[in-house]
């Protein structure tokens, strides 16, 4: 005999909504109503995964958004405040256009009797949707300790998207290639957020570091921000270096113009060669700023810098992205030159700036001593941490029995790089591709989780071989 | 009185500040909201500054007849169906992952007891994503982002007999379709050993089961 489940008793129940009677008639059919019973557990496992759903939030970026906001706002601000110095000929308007329509609705014969008077529903909000273009933003270098986060390593070829957190350590450098000839360095020792990257504008922002910038307009009405501090540098066509150090902003300009917006609402601008910086200034105050949109400049004496190969200068703390011909002006005097190659060789350099224009090339470079220093781990640590790691892959291992129980997977080799502090900085699983993906994933996301002494330097990948019984 | 109401009287007064002020005190409901209507998709951030660039194109007209919060999910919930609509640009299971939970607050378990929560959390938005547009909304709004039906009501513009008509039916079709789900069928199963009057299943049955 078919039998429908209660389901709108069984809710009630599952709410705590029926009454005691109600409860124990349940209770007398649940025993022997194994369609219901079913139903109950329905009911039981969707709430369970409900309180599951509940408690996974997004991580939003808000600080992504606001550019597009901050402009937004400020053009209906202005439009308001227009609107309210104008005098009200709309309300004249519409005195005489009430009249007019008074008159024809006497006039009109058949005209027919006014709709009992309802209050108008609030306005539904407009909406509008403008198309949206990502750009692909690749990395074209990165050298030393460069990551997004969470702690992922990355590589020459990488693509990166909004929003995505980038970080560089003590010795790291990155090199990002937005579209076109437009690019970003990532100096050492910076954190910074790809807070928008699409056709419309590139937004990053700065958290702390140093950002050198190339931009070549990739399309007419698009833009390039950088976020520092409470302030807004816009560039167009423009080589310049923002830095955000202990709370002070600096642009260094070596190319273009950029227009900075302090947190107070001025405006800046700069045209290359400049430099600014915001210290004295205190935002929100309203107080004047000490020098500010002053632009000192760096100085007569043209510099030309070449190299085959090389992607980044560094002259007097002014970098620049390029794999083609640098020009710069500098002040008389000797200038250090740093240069790093695309296979991450850094170089250096002295500039002898006279009063005539200054050539430096390929042979006036000497390569510097690489960064990173060797270090070391003890065998016994490395057992230590892997004996409760094959523990680990053991339960990996048994989960994907019980889910599939039928494959076996396949033998694989665990890949491990350690980084300067111990941490688990990259994992890879070689021959692992006909693996379950829960398999896969399990193992990565347990050995990410280890620690290890800190070695002290740069140390070779572990590897553990892994073999897999049907039954473990 | 509406806790909204001076804020918004200064940004109709064309004060910037205001502006800057709704957006920090509503950014998180409205993300929120958003993240669970359409699940976890990359899409999230764009609707979401979507979302407060029609809230400030349309606050100058709003009058004050709904309370704000009413008024900024109905515009939320807009936004929303448009962008689902578009395209028919629904989540992307495949290749989004959900963030995960437990967060700071609750004490991370295993990493596989993770990834069955997280597996779980897309099974669910899967079979949200076979509702129709009404249901789900109706049913995000009450089962997952906790509202009332009368305040459903409100932000849906239809009576609250229809919300709940609509919720009954949404769940009903949402525990029809479970068991498509082994994540959420595994759940189940386990939940219906544990409830009273179980018929004791064969010995070899239990032995099958078990894990290797």
């Amino acid at each position: 005999v078919s039998h429908t489940p209660k389901t709108a008793a069984l809710i009630a129940h599952a709410e705590g909504l029926l009454s005691d009677a109600g409860e124990a008639r349940l209770a007398r059919h649940l025993g022997s109503c194994a369609v219901c019973r079913e139903e109950l557990a329905r009911i039981r496992a969707y709430e369970k995964v409900a309180v599951e759903a509940r408690a996974a939030l997004p991580e939003i970026d808000f600080a992504k958004m606001d550019a597009a906001l901050e402009r937004e706002s400020a053009r209906i601000s202005r439009e308001i405040r227009q609107k309210a110095k104008r005098p009200p000929y709309g309300l004249y308007a519409m005195a005489v256009a009430a009249i007019v329509l008074l008159g024809l609705l006497i006039a009109w014969p058949d005209s027919r009797p006014p709709e009992t008077s309802r209050r108008e529903p609030e306005p539904e909000p407009t909406v509008t949707a403008p198309p949206i273009v990502f750009l692909e933003p690749t990395v074209t270098l990165a050298a030393g300790g460069a990551t997004k986060a969470p702690r992922v390593a990355l590589h020459a070829g990488d693509v990166l998207h909004e929003g995505d957190r980038l970080e560089t350590a003590a010795d790291g450098v990155l090199h990002v290639i937005l579209t076109g000839e437009t690019g970003v360095v990532v100096e050492p020792d910076t954190i910074v957020t790809l807070a928008q990257a699409r056709e419309e504008g590139v937004k990053l922002a700065l958290a702390s570091g140093r950002v050198s910038s190339v931009v070549e307009p990739f399309q007419r009405s698009s833009t390039f921000v950088v976020l520092a501090g409470g302030h807004s540098i816009e560039a167009r066509g423009t080589r310049f270096v923002v830095s955000y150090l202990d709370g002070v902003v600096g642009v260094d300009l070596s190319q273009g113009a950029v227009l900075v917006r302090t947190p107070d609402a001025r405006e800046i601008e700069l045209d290359a060669p400049a430099r600014w910086s915001s210290s004295g200034i205190a935002a929100d105050t309203g107080d004047e700023p000490a020098q500010a949109a002053t632009p000192r400049p760096l100085g007569s004496v043209a510099v030309q810098l070449s190299a085959p190969d090389v992607m980044r200068w560094e002259l007097d703390g002014t970098t620049v992205d390029t794999t083609g011909v640098v020009q710069l002006r500098v002040a008389p005097g000797e200038h250090r030159v740093r240069a790093w190659h695309r296979d991450d060789r850094v170089f250096n350099g002295l500039v002898r700036a006279g009063s005539e224009p200054v050539f430096l090339s390929e042979g006036e470079l000497t390569a510097e001593a690489p960064r990173l220093r060797q270090g070391h781990l003890e065998e016994a640590d490395i057992q230590r941490v892997m004996q409760e790691g094959r523990r680990q892959i053991a339960r990996c291992h048994e989960r994907a029995m019980r889910l599939r129980p039928d494959q076996r997977p396949p033998p694989m080799r665990l890949r491990i790089h350690v980084g300067l502090l111990g941490e688990v900085s990259r994992v890879q699983l070689l021959g692992a591709g006909d693996a379950a993906p829960e398999l896969r994933e399990c193992i990565v996301r347990y050995a990410e989780s280890w620690t290890f002494p800190p070695p002290g330097g740069s140390v070779p990948p572990i590897e553990l071989p892994l073999t897999f019984s049907a039954r473990m | 009185m509406d806790p909204d109401s001076a804020l918004i009287t200064r940004a109709q007064g064309g004060d910037a500040a205001a502006f800057r002020e709704i957006f920090a005190r509503h950014r998180g409901d409205v993300s929120r909201l958003v993240f669970r209507m359409i699940g976890p998709s990359s899409d999230v951030e764009d609707v979401v500054q979507e979302v407060f660039l029609n809230v400030y194109r349309s606050l100058p007209s709003f009058r004050g007849e709904s309370k704000f919060s009413t008024w900024l999910y109905r515009l939320a919930t807009n936004v929303t169906r448009m962008h689902l609509r578009r395209g028919r640009s629904r989540p992307r299971f495949a290749d989004v992952e959900p963030p995960e939970a437990p967060r700071d607050d609750v004490p991370s378990d295993a990493p596989d007891e993770q990834i069955d929560r997280k597996e779980r959390v897309q099974a669910l938005y899967r079979l949200l994503d076979k509702l129709s547009e009404k249901k789900r909304e109706v049913l995000v709004l009450h089962d997952l982002e906790g509202m009332a039906a009368k305040d459903i009501a409100e932000v849906a513009g239809i009576p609250v007999l229809t919300v709940r008509t609509r919720l009954f039916y949404a769940r009903k079709e949402l525990y029809a379709a479970l068991a498509e789900e082994p994540s959420l069928r595994a759940v189940m199963e386990q939940l219906l050993d544990e409830l009273p009057g179980r018929p004791q299943r064969a010995r070899s049955d239990e032995q099958d089961s078990e894990a290797p």
